[in-house]
């Protein structure tokens, strides 16, 4: 009976709360084509395997060519509507090869690699992006898709716009001490350390990650998190969510009792934007240290 | 086993295998099937053949319909065999920790595969087999006394070997970071979606074969049912039979698990079903599992390929959904006749 | 032709059975009888081969147990067991024909079932579902399994033994079963073996009885020669009258009951009294 509502609770999950791409941790990685054919010069018909793949595609202005994307492509909202051929990391290959598409442009993070093999040994050419959670590995992305699509100059007008809104991004008075929590329910509470994510978002818009001592993502931890003493409770949107809400979040064991509780300041901002590391980078960045800074001016109650 | 009635299975099998060669998110018409086909026996080539049908046909259709065929096949007669071992309609295979075994061996390759330093498609696969054989080997030491294996023991040893291997996973699972626990979690549901003709063949030499063998057990095992001191009376080599029942089990279930991840509630429900649709005699029960599980398990492939195009359901749900209500429809109008 | 040869079974440091000798000849019917706890049906698993005894050796047919090959064995010596663990909806008919198992398949067997269920008397029964069978009833169906795992071309002769078989029958089906192990023992020349607790059973069909106490046998003949009340009292501690069935003449032993000799008239008085 446990293993089936684990079942269950594990699917409804993958398929209702799409992840963004973590941090890019080596897994399977989908095998280059063998024996490369011709690049083919303009495709037609894409399909693109993760969130900010496709959102890139999008915005370089070559949405129009995707006929199908993976679960976790969410934005733009067309792309949500699009024919879906499965979660990220466990594709369908009759799936793929059934839309018929020029060319599958997947992030590093995609599989199983022996299903992505299936849709490229029928000769549908693959390109892997990688799937660096930085800033240059948002960059990088623009720039790789952009080549593959012939799009250069719109992609150096995304990489431009993204640097000056990230120049742009006045760092506070007092730099806010900021703990990222990723909930997936009040059961599962992840904190981000550095080399993550939500770390290198943090840094970005002038704050700090109240947590040094770890790499990645750990269980949350009470006494670690009073000895944190955050100033800000950064989450994404359906995580506050899946917890209940900011009252439910300043009241979790450990959390209750930094100044961050105290003075309500919870923020949360959209999954993939926050974490996509995808064409929007820039704008995420803006919008979360405009709410940084907003929170400055309230005092903190110590 | 009454003609009949393995006729009828055979063509259902044969009929169901059909469509599943021809449906799937591509559309092949029947004679397109029948070129590739014909292509592929070397009877001619047909240039209109498109490349991308005749990969969906051959690379990913065919060793998808037998693997399948395999997997259904092998996890219903273990579970006939368990059911005979234990003297119980309800036992099935994870009751040796097979299972879960192949769970601990799964989780650790996706959660610190990386980490180990470890790569490569073949890696997951031998990991879950492995677990599953260091499983079943705990238990039969621990229900192990002198050179006998005690059944009752083994039930315990069973129990105990499930709560380690599950904390092991659930401690993998504490680790994990989300895209390793989306992997466990597929890998939880089961699919056929990476299915290979290499995978097709292991699958001959370690599932086909030992349900073979596990065929002509079926006299054996009927009479076991009567108790291991009455089987002894009878000239039935009881310890014998019960390590080449454990062998059988651990070999045919961890190489289903290894190659198509853990699809639950076929190795119960199949035996169970044809026990109660055929009578208890083996000789019907297990070859009425083999065909009835593999046209169900091709079947349930079938519904998960097609229920949302183009994504593919895990096939783990669609068994579950589908045979649990049924099962529980069967045991109910069973009730009433007084049998169970 | 069962023989046992000095049979000693110890478990740990208990002793169960302690150096007993006994032997079935064809034809015989022998009761293996003693208190609770005696070694009853330790020796007889040890002479079924179930159970290797410590020191001590079995033969059947005059060959030891070791030596046979176990489908071989199964053709010539069967065992019914006190209860059966058979949980599984079969037939009646498909539990009797389990008992064919040591021979090949294809041979007929339905006559074999058909007439070992006439034998027990379950020829009504026949396509019923054992599970649903009373206790009585679904130990027939055991004795017809157990007599068609004997019925051969070569059908004389054969070790039957019989653990405890009537602790759940009724008084006309114990008399049946008993009276079905004698006929084989007479007409197919069977060495019967059977474990029993009711020693008016044991004397009314055994030829010889054996009485086992602690393990040791302590006493061996035909039911004359040991049904007395010395004896019973030195193996069950119980004082007893014996007298003699009517018909046949043998033993029967009536435990004494010194307080119940009562004037009916007294009894009466102290009931009244109560109210």
């Amino acid at each position: 009976m446990k293993r089936f509502a684990f079942m269950f609770i594990g699917f409804s999950f993958a398929c209702t709360n799409p992840a963004p791409e973590p941090d890019a941790k080596p897994t399977s990685q989908p095998d280059k084509q063998a024996a490369k054919p011709a690049a083919d010069p303009s495709p037609q018909k894409l399909v693109t395997l993760g969130g900010n793949i496709t959102e890139t595609v999008f915005a370089l202005g070559h949405g129009a060519k995707v006929v199908g994307v993976d679960l976790s492509s969410l934005y733009p909202p067309e792309a949500a509507q699009l024919a879906k051929v499965g979660y990220y990391r466990q594709v369908s290959a009759e799936g793929i090869i059934s839309l018929a598409p020029d060319l599958v442009i997947a992030s590093a993070s995609s599989g199983p690699a022996d299903v992505l093999k299936k849709v490229t040994d029928v000769g549908i050419q693959l390109e892997s992006i990688p799937a660096t959670k930085t800033l240059d590995g948002a960059k990088a992305r623009i720039a790789a898709i952009a080549k593959i699509l012939g799009a250069e100059a719109k992609g150096q007008d995304l990489i431009e716009s993204m640097d000056e809104q990230i120049k742009a991004v006045e760092p506070g008075k007092t730099v806010k001490k900021v703990l990222f929590i990723y909930a997936r329910g009040a059961g599962s509470l992840n904190v981000a350390g550095t080399k993550s994510a939500p770390d290198e978002m943090i840094r970005l818009a002038g704050g700090v990650n109240a947590v040094q001592g770890y790499e990645g993502y750990k269980p949350i931890n009470s006494e670690s998190i009073v000895a944190a003493a955050p100033d800000v409770i950064l989450m994404t949107t359906r995580g506050l969510k899946s917890v209940g809400g900011p009252e439910a979040v300043a009241k979790l064991k450990g959390v209750d009792l930094t100044p961050a509780a105290k003075s309500k300041a919870i923020i949360a901002v959209d999954d993939l934007l926050l974490l996509g590391f995808g064409p929007r980078t820039g704008e995420a960045v803006t919008d979360l240290a405009q709410k940084l800074s907003s929170l400055a001016s309230e005092p903190a109650k110590r | 086993m009454p003609r009949l009635y393995a006729i009828i299975l055979i063509v259902t099998l044969l009929g169901v295998s059909l469509l599943s060669l021809a449906n799937g998110a591509m559309a092949i018409a029947w004679s397109d099937v029948l070129s590739i086909v014909s292509a592929e026996l070397g009877l001619g080539q047909d240039p209109a053949i498109n490349r991308g049908q005749q990969g969906v046909l051959m690379s990913i259709r065919f060793p998808r319909t037998l693997l399948a065929i395999l997997v259904g096949g092998g996890l219903s007669v273990a579970g006939a065999l368990m059911q005979g071992l234990f003297r119980n309609p309800l036992a099935d295979p994870g009751l040796l920790g097979v299972s879960s075994g192949a769970a601990l061996g799964a989780a650790l390759i996706i959660v610190l595969g990386a980490s180990l330093g470890l790569s490569g498609v073949w890696v997951l696969p031998v990991a879950a087999f492995v677990g599953a054989v260091v499983s079943t080997v705990c238990v039969m030491q621990l229900s192990s006394v002198g050179s006998k294996t005690v059944v009752a023991n083994m039930l315990l040893a069973g129990i105990a070997i499930n709560a380690i291997a599950g904390a092991g996973t659930g401690f993998l699972v504490y680790l994990a970071d989300d895209d390793q626990l989306r992997d466990l979690t597929f890998w939880t549901l089961g699919s056929f979606g990476g299915a290979s003709w290499s995978d097709v063949r292991l699958g001959l030499v370690l599932i086909a074969l030992p349900t073979a063998i596990a065929l002509m057990l079926s006299r054996s095992l009927n009479v076991m049912l009567l108790g291991e001191s009455a089987a002894y009376m009878l000239g039935v080599h009881i310890q014998r039979l019960k390590q080449i029942i454990v062998v059988l089990v651990c070999v045919v279930v961890g190489c289903s698990v290894a190659l198509s991840g853990m699809i639950g509630f076929v190795g119960l429900v199949v035996p169970h079903l044809c026990r109660l649709i055929f009578g208890p005699d083996n000789r019907k029960v297990v070859p009425s599992s083999l065909l009835l599980g593999a046209t169900l398990l091709l079947g349930a492939d079938l519904v998960s390929r097609l229920v949302i195009i183009p994504a593919e359901l895990p096939i783990g749900i669609v068994t579950s959904i589908i045979g649990g209500p049924f099962f529980l429809a069967l045991l109910s109008t069973n009730r009433k006749k007084g049998l169970w | 032709m069962l023989e046992a040869q000095n049979i000693t079974v110890k478990i740990g440091a208990k002793l169960i059975v302690d150096d007993v000798s006994m032997m079935a000849s064809p034809g015989e019917v022998v009761a293996i009888c003693g208190p609770n706890g005696a070694g009853k049906s330790t020796l007889l698993r040890v002479l079924s081969g179930e159970l290797k005894p410590t020191s001590g050796q079995v033969k059947i047919q005059g060959k030891p147990l070791e030596e046979w090959n176990s489908k071989t064995l199964a053709t010539q010596r069967a065992l019914l067991h006190q209860n059966s663990l058979l949980s599984f909806p079969f037939s009646v008919r498909e539990v009797v024909a389990l008992g064919r198992f040591p021979y090949d398949e294809d041979r007929d067997h339905d006559e074999v079932v058909q007439s070992c269920l006439e034998r027990v008397d379950m020829m009504t029964m026949a396509d019923r579902v054992y599970t649903t069978l009373s206790g009585g009833e679904k130990q027939r169906v055991q004795l017809a399994r157990v007599l068609a795992q004997l019925m051969s071309q070569d059908s004389d002769h054969k070790v039957l033994l019989l653990d405890e078989p009537t602790s759940a029958l009724d008084l006309p089906h114990q008399d049946a079963t008993l009276a079905i192990a004698a006929d084989f023992a007479r007409t197919h020349r069977y060495a019967v073996a059977v474990v029993l607790h009711d020693l008016n059973l044991a004397s009314s069909w055994a030829d010889r009885i054996l009485f086992l106490s602690e393990g040791r046998l302590s006493a061996s003949g035909s039911p004359h020669q040991v049904m007395t009340p010395e004896i019973i009292q030195a193996i069950y501690g119980l004082d007893t009258h014996i007298i003699h069935h009517p018909d046949s003449g043998r033993p029967l032993v009536l435990v004494r009951r010194s307080d119940f000799n009562r004037q009916p008239d007294e009894h009466h008085q102290q009931a009244e009294q109560t109210d």
